[in-house]
């Protein structure tokens, strides 16, 4: 996949379009190459990655997995795997498919393992190895395992609330525009076709939108973040 | 090359909160994208935005799933309801009646008959218990009169033959004070006269 750098130096006769610069085919490709070439800000990448696709990652391995426990174990082995196999990701497809695929597998061995041995230890599902004194793998062990409490169920359901209340209190035009790309997934060029504006208001409104609720549902975060990273 | 440098200068221009959700949804430069990466290396605010955008996201994007799902759950509820209320009537509703009214006389016929066969029933044994005890009181009565006042006469009840002994004295009196009531006269022994007769005969 050429990067958006190349693209950007091309000749001045060809039209430039949004694409110039974004939207690419995948939205994690900036931060995927940033982890990718390793150090500080690789691990600071992959961070990015692991906040925005862990819950959705859980969502869908709920389907598969009921125990809560081995869910989020599986999770966190899911995160390793990827994060360890960073290197040799060639992007033939998208980052998330990617990482689907490899939860997916890793479910299915555990629920493999599970029939065989209903009783698995702690040990059998995190891997061991020299990368253990590593902190992006600490911070993934660590950060990943969490089976929810009664207090983490409340204090989702009370993000829940607080984020529906902001929505309600948005202006049209921002609510509509926050809606279409998350709900509906719309990408921008969608997005400003149907609400009939460029998109750099697209992006400025969804930008709003996420930045009006945010306010609202951050200290309620900050609380449950000092538990996680 | 103007454009490009215009939308260039215009993502440059954005907060570093625009740029990240510019990031969150892919449409931030590669570039741009490193040096927000670098960034929150050093500002912890980026992390917590980055944070709070994942977490709106994961909401709404759950609250769709369950709103799917709720739906699916109200088109069904609806469409049993409605089934329900507009039941329209069935091509065979007509015949179903016309059996079920069938059935219920059928039922009516058999139980009147059983009934009638029961009560039939009932009378011969209350007949056979009557003409037994007039059996047993025979031998009794035969001692207390003459052997010439009392007539045996044969008959069937129920299909069976008995043997009935009766005094003519006490035919007539019978006879003389009908009973008109609940028992029938002829085939009941009606105790009481009978032992008025019979004392009567005693020496």
């Amino acid at each position: 996949m050429k990067s958006v750098a190349s693209e950007m130096s091309t000749p001045s006769d060809v039209q430039p379009s949004p694409s110039v610069i974004a939207p690419q085919p995948d939205p994690d490709q900036a931060l995927v190459d940033i982890a990718r070439s390793g150090g500080r800000e690789g691990d600071r990448a992959f961070e990015l990655l692991f906040i925005k696709y862990r819950k959705k990652l859980e969502r869908m391995l709920s389907r598969m997995v009921r125990d809560e426990g081995a869910l989020q174990d599986i999770v966190q082995e899911s995160f390793i795997k990827a994060w360890r196999a960073m290197a040799g990701f060639r992007g033939d497809s998208q980052f998330y498919t990617w990482l689907y695929r490899i939860a997916i597998n890793t479910a299915k061995k555990h629920l493999v393992a599970t029939r065989k041995n209903p009783v698995i230890s702690e040990s059998s599902l995190s891997s061991g190895g020299d990368d253990d004194d590593n902190p992006m793998l600490d911070a993934l062990m660590n950060g990943g395992g969490e089976v929810e409490t009664p207090e983490a169920a409340y204090a989702a359901q009370e993000i829940a609330v607080a984020v529906n209340e902001a929505l309600d209190a948005l202006p049209e035009e921002l609510r509509r525009a926050l809606v279409l790309r998350e709900m509906e997934g719309l990408s921008y060029e969608d997005i400003s076709e149907a609400m009939d504006c460029p998109i750099g208001t697209v992006r400025s409104r969804i930008f709003r939108a996420r930045e009006a609720i945010s306010a609202r549902i951050k200290p309620m975060l900050e609380r449950q973040t000092s538990k996680r990273w | 090359m103007m454009k490009t440098v215009e939308l260039k200068s215009e993502f440059e221009s954005m907060s570093s909160h625009e740029q990240l959700s510019a990031l969150h949804d892919g449409h931030l430069s590669a570039e741009m994208a490193a040096a927000l990466v670098r960034q929150s290396l050093r500002d912890e605010s980026i992390m917590q935005q980055w944070r709070s955008m994942s977490a709106i996201g994961n909401v709404l994007r759950e609250q769709q799933t369950g709103l799917v799902a709720q739906n699916i759950v109200t088109h069904n509820h609806v469409a049993i309801q409605s089934a329900v209320v507009d039941r329209q009537e069935a091509a065979n509703d007509g015949v179903f009646r016309w059996k079920m009214v069938a059935g219920l006389a059928v039922f009516a016929a058999v139980g009147s008959l059983a009934w009638g066969l029961l009560g039939n029933s009932g009378a011969g044994v209350g007949d056979q218990m009557a003409a037994s005890r007039q059996l047993q009181n025979a031998p009794a009565t035969a001692n207390g009169t003459s052997a010439q006042s009392l007539i045996t006469v044969g008959g069937q009840i129920a299909g069976q033959e008995v043997m009935m002994i009766r005094d003519p004295r006490l035919d007539e009196l019978l006879a003389a004070h009908k009973q008109f009531g609940g028992s029938s006269a002829l085939h009941q022994a009606a105790g009481s006269l009978r032992s008025v007769s019979i004392g009567s005969v005693r020496p």
